[in-house]
């Protein structure tokens, strides 16, 4: 090859990676934007459809012992800069006789606006659910803040306690990350699943979380 | 043309040089940023091992500390009534044997070093200077959360390692560091001093959380260096590495698709990998929920469970424990030790662990296994208590004020009514540990008063003497108990009382299992059962069915007799028999034999309903609502352990005072019995 041509093809190398480098960070600044924007209006997509509402793992007895009773979840109903509306959802899974005690829990900077953040639920028949509404100022995507929405009683001589929390940016959590990235493995056994012909959800592989974190490995 | 041609096929050559870099270039940064989106694991960064020498140079000086937050402490009557976490701690507190990395402004290593026992920036001996290029430059000094440091031993202990990493998460397994720089201009002393805060407001991080946890297992090695006499911890050697991030439940990672807000909070330990993972709070809430980097004991109960399995022998079937009922002693035995160690690492380095704290509590005497809600300083006031359990009060009388929540019970016992109840309540095995090897002063006088650590070690090791060893299947405080008595020469003396009456570890033998008959009431968990030909056992086998425990649990320790079958000490029995006989009480109850694999978990019988269960762990069983029962065990292999459970089906209401008599035998008839010596 003549020497012209090897400086030629070495400026066009060089230039390429030029071009290459300085193009690369513009589309990615783009696209971090669109990875942004994307991720503040995601939400958790567990949230509403929780599957999964038996934990083995928790620090206190009264926290098990719920598990047996209900679920309970928050909601946000309407988050805005001005009032947002969050409600707790409880989900009896045995009939819950009246009289367990409810209160908000607000967090900095968060205030509520109207409606009761304490009282008594009423009975709840098994499988019916019991909302509680709250209206918030201070609890919107401006700042992350938080409130939670505690359940305490005594059924069967057994105390019970349970604390619900909620963050105004649940999508900007750490948790949210891990959800997403164990989103992304299901999707890819799945697809590995289905490329070997075989039916997703039998005989599934296992995600890298569930073989890592198998409860038989876990000592609290 | 031919000439066109030429100049045609270079331009194509060369514009597609220019794509394919172009493309390659934008894929590889294409990927390196998608680390930040979509995580992927990264191995953690190499151990900075090398020590450069520079014929000129300069001298780093300087301190790494970090702060944490304090307890604020309430009293009343000599008696803590709560403890809150609270602003930082007065001082800063030193980062003792830390990685130091040394980067010139291009970020090239040019030095290692580790920080000396104050906390001082040394070279890599943790000695002699730190000492970097004279080159004219700004160099970044970054101290790490990791250590791999020889720990100092006295003279004839054989040395061993600390190396451990505190890490941000399982996918980017990052490090944390804290950082200055220093303009060097030539040869000369360039000194800085670096600091991880406790703050929240002044680094989202909180580096302090992750150098707190640092200095937790960096002071628990420490202690056991010190404590143990000669004996070798090398076990303690292979790498440890602990996960934690503030705002981040670790509990995520175990149930990743469960609504982040409901998912309780915990620590925990994952055995295979040795790995602990510390909670950090929940949805980057670290204001007003359960966070542990500041809380000691929680983060040296997570390192007594590693210690355990490296260094003992670890058999927890894990599982739900909450010291409010009689549990597996197998878990009772690993998390009491957890409770134990943690609470006595505080007592006894609590200058190292907050120099504070002393003076803030009642006779100066840290007594606890303490666990914090949020904080309270001051403009954040939604600190709280989680867990307070007071480890030197007497398991007889535990008044609701010297605990939280004070609504429970955490375990308390009554050695009258239910001897040996300890080995099956996780809070009684610490409170009895802590002990046997404290001294505490009134109103909580109930401690020895004398330092016995060293010989729990020696019960507790899986070399030379403890229950860690091969021999000593199925352990649990009464293994441990029984191996501390051997040790003391056959006999707890001064420390029997504080076992048995204070707490119920009655041991193997002792009269209050002895009843009329003549009969023995209960023998140890784990006991071998061995062939007695003809004769029948020295006392007839009594077992005292008592209603299920909360949680519809059978209960361990009076419906359950638990005995080690090794086929090697009886080759040639090939079935168990076993034969009950109605005493007293609930007449409708009956005994079954359930024969478990050796790291098996307890099937229950009852949740919600019952009914006679089996499990994959149960290798046969005979379950019949009979009086007698009778198993094979031809097929078990001679170089395996199996437990045989005698147990008492109670579905429903049993009745106090209910007894059954049993005898187990082989297949000719021949009597099989507990072994003399346990």
């Amino acid at each position: 090859m003549p020497y012209r041509h090897i400086l030629n093809l070495f400026s066009v190398t060089i230039l390429g990676l030029f071009v290459g480098y300085a193009s690369t960070h513009v589309l990615l600044e783009t696209n971090k934007n669109e990875i942004l924007r994307e991720t503040i209006n995601r939400k958790i997509s567990s949230v509403e459809s929780l599957t999964e509402t038996k934990y083995t793992l928790s620090k206190l007895g009264s926290e098990q012992v719920y598990q047996d009773y209900f679920d309970v979840r928050i909601k946000h109903e309407k988050i805005t800069n001005e009032e947002s509306t969050v409600k707790a959802i409880i989900t009896a899974k045995q009939d819950l006789p009246a009289g367990f005690n409810f209160k908000w829990i607000l967090g900095q900077d968060v205030q509520a606006t109207s409606s009761l953040s304490t009282g008594i639920l009423n009975e709840i028949k098994k499988g019916d659910q019991s909302e509680i509404y709250l209206n918030v100022y201070g609890f919107n995507k401006k700042q992350k803040t938080f409130l939670s929405f505690e359940i305490n009683g005594v059924v069967n001589g057994q105390k019970i306690f349970k604390e619900t929390l909620s963050s105004s940016m649940p999508e900007d959590s750490f948790e949210y990350l891990v959800q997403q990235k164990y989103e992304d493995e299901m999707k890819l056994i799945e697809k590995n699943q289905k490329s070997s012909g075989k039916i997703f959800g039998q005989s599934a592989e296992k995600s890298f979380s569930m073989k890592k974190f198998d409860l038989e490995n876990i000592i609290k | 043309m031919q000439n066109n041609f030429h100049h045609l096929k270079s331009l194509m050559l060369y514009s597609s040089t220019a794509v394919i870099l172009l493309t390659a270039t934008a894929c590889q940064l294409q990927t390196a940023n998608d680390s930040d989106n979509n995580p992927s694991t990264v191995a953690e960064i190499e151990t900075c091992s090398s020590s450069t020498t520079y014929a000129s140079f300069a001298t780093v000086t300087g301190a790494a500390t970090f702060s944490k937050r304090g307890l604020a402490v309430t009293q009343s009557a000599n008696k803590v009534t709560g403890m809150i976490l609270s602003a930082p701690i007065s001082s800063n507190l030193p980062i003792r044997f830390a990685e130091i990395r040394v980067l010139n402004s291009a970020g090239a290593l040019v030095q290692c070093g580790k920080t000396d026992s104050a906390g001082l920036l040394k070279g890599l001996d943790a000695v002699t200077a730190l000492k970097i290029p004279t080159t004219t430059d700004t160099y970044t000094i970054q101290v790490m959360s990791r250590s791999n440091h020889t720990m100092s031993v006295v003279g004839g202990k054989t040395p061993f390692m600390a190396v451990f990493s505190i890490k941000e998460d399982i996918y980017s397994n990052t490090l944390y560091k804290i950082i200055s720089t220093i303009n060097v201009t030539g040869a000369g002393t360039f000194p800085t001093n670096l600091n991880a805060t406790a703050l929240e407001s002044v680094s989202t991080k909180i580096e302090g959380g992750a150098f707190n946890i640092y200095n937790n297992f960096i002071t628990s090695y420490e202690y056991l260096a010190a404590s143990t006499a000669l004996q070798d911890l090398t076990c303690l050697s292979p790498k440890l590495s602990a996960y934690w991030k503030a705002g981040f439940n670790p509990n995520q990672y175990v149930s990743p698709s469960s609504d982040p807000g409901t998912l309780p909070t915990v620590s925990f330990y994952l055995r295979t990998d040795k790995e602990l993972y510390l909670n950090g709070g929940r949805v980057g809430n670290v204001t007003s929920d359960d966070t542990d980097h500041f809380d000691d004991a929680v983060v040296i109960h997570e390192l007594g469970h590693h210690i355990e399995n490296v260094c003992g022998t670890m058999e927890s079937p894990g599982g739900s424990h909450q010291g409010s009922s009689r549990i597996d002693p197998r878990l009772a035995w690993s998390e009491g030790w957890g409770n134990f160690f943690a609470a006595h690492v505080i007592k006894n380095k609590i200058a190292n662990i907050n120099p504070d704290l002393s003076a803030l509590l009642p006779n100066n005497e840290w007594l606890f296994y303490y666990d914090s809600k949020g904080y309270t300083d001051g403009a954040v006031t939604t600190g709280g208590e989680y867990i307070r359990i007071n480890m030197a009060r007497s398991g007889t009388a535990i008044p609701a004020s010297d605990q939280y929540p004070s609504s429970y019970d955490f375990d308390s016992i009554n050695s009258t009514t239910n001897p040996g109840e300890s080995h099956f309540r996780e809070v009684s095995v610490s409170r009895g540990l802590f002990k046997i090897t404290n001294t505490c002063a009134a109103p909580f006088a109930n401690c020895i008063n004398a330092d016995n650590f060293n010989d729990i070690w020696k019960s507790f090791e899986k070399q030379s003497t403890g229950m860690g060893q091969s021999m000593y299947p199925f352990r649990s405080s009464a293994r441990l108990f029984d191996r501390l008595k051997s040790i003391k020469g056959g006999s707890l003396g001064t420390l029997n009382p504080i076992l048995t009456t204070d707490e119920a570890f009655e041991l193997y033998g002792d009269t209050s299992y002895d009843i009329a008959g003549p009969s023995i009431t209960w023998v140890p968990y784990g006991i071998k059962l061995i062939s007695n030909g003809a004769t029948p056992c020295s006392k007839s086998l009594q077992i005292e069915p008592h209603v299920n425990a909360s949680l519809n649990k059978s209960d361990q320790r009076f419906s359950n007799h638990f005995y080690y079958i090794d086929k090697s000490t009886i080759p040639t029995v090939t079935a168990i028999n076993l034969t009950a006989t109605y005493v007293g009480g609930t007449a409708s109850l009956d005994l079954d034999l359930v024969l478990f694999n050796e790291n098996y978990h307890y099937n229950e019988d009852c949740n919600g309903t019952c009914s006679r269960t089996t499990s994959s762990d149960v290798l046969t069983s005979s379950r019949g609502p009979t009086s007698t029962e009778s198993i094979s065990i031809s097929g078990l292999a001679s170089s395996s352990k199996y437990i045989l459970n005698v147990r008492a089906y109670t579905p429903g209401v049993v009745a106090t005072g209910t007894k059954y008599n049993y005898i187990l035998t082989d297949q000719s008839g021949g009597y099989l019995c507990p072994i003399a010596t346990f």
